[in-house]
This record gives structure tokens, sequence and C-alpha cells, in this order.
């Protein structure tokens, strides 16, 4: 699992914002996304000692 | 007024990204693996703004915003549960009574309240008004704005690079993987 990962991919989604490129952003930013939530899925299913 | 409005967004997060960079470097306050995937939420959510700034405005953009403030705000979420019960400790300093990350949950919430308003109004504006925006100039605080974001973001990911290195962070971290203290 590559921390910086979803950090490169935010940095390119915000410089084709910048360019003015809409679907390269728009695609670049969701597959941030996809990252955000997958690393999520690896920091945070091990079990809380809370009753939810 | 949508555009100002985007660009106050833009700027807020913009005001987050800076005073989570002063407790970094200025307080030592080493972000933690759940701080990371906070701060990516708030670079996505910035990059659907930008879009809006630079593009003009999409329902799309916002269902960007909305995403990662979901994804983000359970990163955030889980983090207050792993703090919530008394005698768990806590993580990082406390600003006006809370945490970064309750803090950052209100971010969130904030985020996904303005999206849901701000989609509200643009749908009730009649399409060549959209259209007659979008063609308008950047505006130089929108673009003060949006360059400001980028440089933060090109900041975000160097600063991770320099702690976590090209391999998952630790819980707890004490150091900079890539910048070892002298002895």
């Amino acid at each position: 699992m590559v921390m910086v990962l979803p950090f490169v991919l935010g940095l390119l989604a915000t410089l084709l914002a910048l360019s003015g490129y809409r679907t390269g952003a728009m695609r670049v930013g969701l597959a941030t996304v996809v990252v955000q939530v997958a690393w999520l899925m690896y920091h945070a299913t091990d079990k809380l000692a809370v009753t939810l | 007024m949508p555009r100002l409005l985007d660009t106050l967004a833009l700027g807020g997060i913009c005001a987050v990204l800076l005073l989570a960079f002063y407790y970094q470097f200025a307080l030592g306050e080493l972000p933690c693996p759940l701080c990371a995937l906070q701060r990516v939420g708030f670079i996505v959510a910035g990059v659907g703004l930008v879009l809006n700034l630079r593009s003009g405005y999409s329902p799309g953009h916002y269902g960007l915003v909305l995403l990662t403030s979901v994804a983000a705000g359970a990163a955030s979420l889980r983090q207050i549960a792993l703090h919530a019960i008394p005698g768990s400790g806590s993580y990082g300093s406390a600003l006006f009574g809370f945490h970064f990350y309750t803090w950052a949950f209100v971010g969130y919430g904030a985020l996904v309240a303005y999206t849901g308003l701000a989609l509200l109004a643009e749908g009730n504006r009649p399409v060549r008004d959209i259209v007659h925006d979008a063609g308008r100039g950047h505006g130089t605080l929108a673009n003060v704005a949006c360059w400001l974001f980028a440089l933060l973001a090109a900041a975000n990911m160097l600063a991770f690079a320099v702690e976590c290195g090209l391999g998952p962070c630790p819980d707890n971290p004490t150091g900079y993987l890539w910048w070892p203290r002298g002895g």
C-alpha cells in the first residue's frame, strides 16, 4: 500500500483541472476516490472496541 | 455569485490544508494514515471546485466533491470512534476543544451541505446563465485560490512522500522516513 499514491493522483487531477482538461481531471479525481476508499478499507476495517 | 462561493469554499479548503501544515511542521505533529486520507478528501473536493472555476459549472464536479466528502468523512468518523471511549486517548492537539479529526468531520459535513445548496441554486438557474458564467474570465481571486490550492496539493504529495516513502505510513509515525534526524 503506497500512502503517497492518492496524493500523486490528487495533484495530477488538480493540474489537469487547472489546465482545462475537464474529462481527464474528472477521471483521475474519481480514481483518487477509489484509491482513497481502498486505503480506508486497509486502515479502518479492524474491529473497534465500541458498540455501534 | 456561485463562482464567488466556489472561490470562497476553495479558499476554506486551502486554509484547512495550511493549518494542517502549520501543526505538522511548526508544532511537529506528524499525520497518521487516517489523517492522510482526510487530507486527500480535502484535495479531491478542491479539484471539484477548481473544475467549476476553470471549466464552468457542472453537477458532475459537485458529485466528485460529494463522493470524496463521504469517503473522507468515514475516515474521520472512524478516527473519532477510535478515541470515543473515555481513557482511549486522542491523536494530536485539540483546537477550540476538538481534535482535528472531529473538525475534519465537521468540515466534510459543511462541504456536503454547501454542495447540496449549490446544486439547488444552480438547478434553478436558466441554462443560458450557467453557460454564460462558464465563458467568463477566471478572475483574480479565483486564480489565486486555484494556484494556491495546486501548490498545497503538491506540497502534500511531497510531505507524505518524505514521511512514508513509497510504502504505508505507520499508525503512530515518529519521524520522516526520507528525512532522518541527525544524531
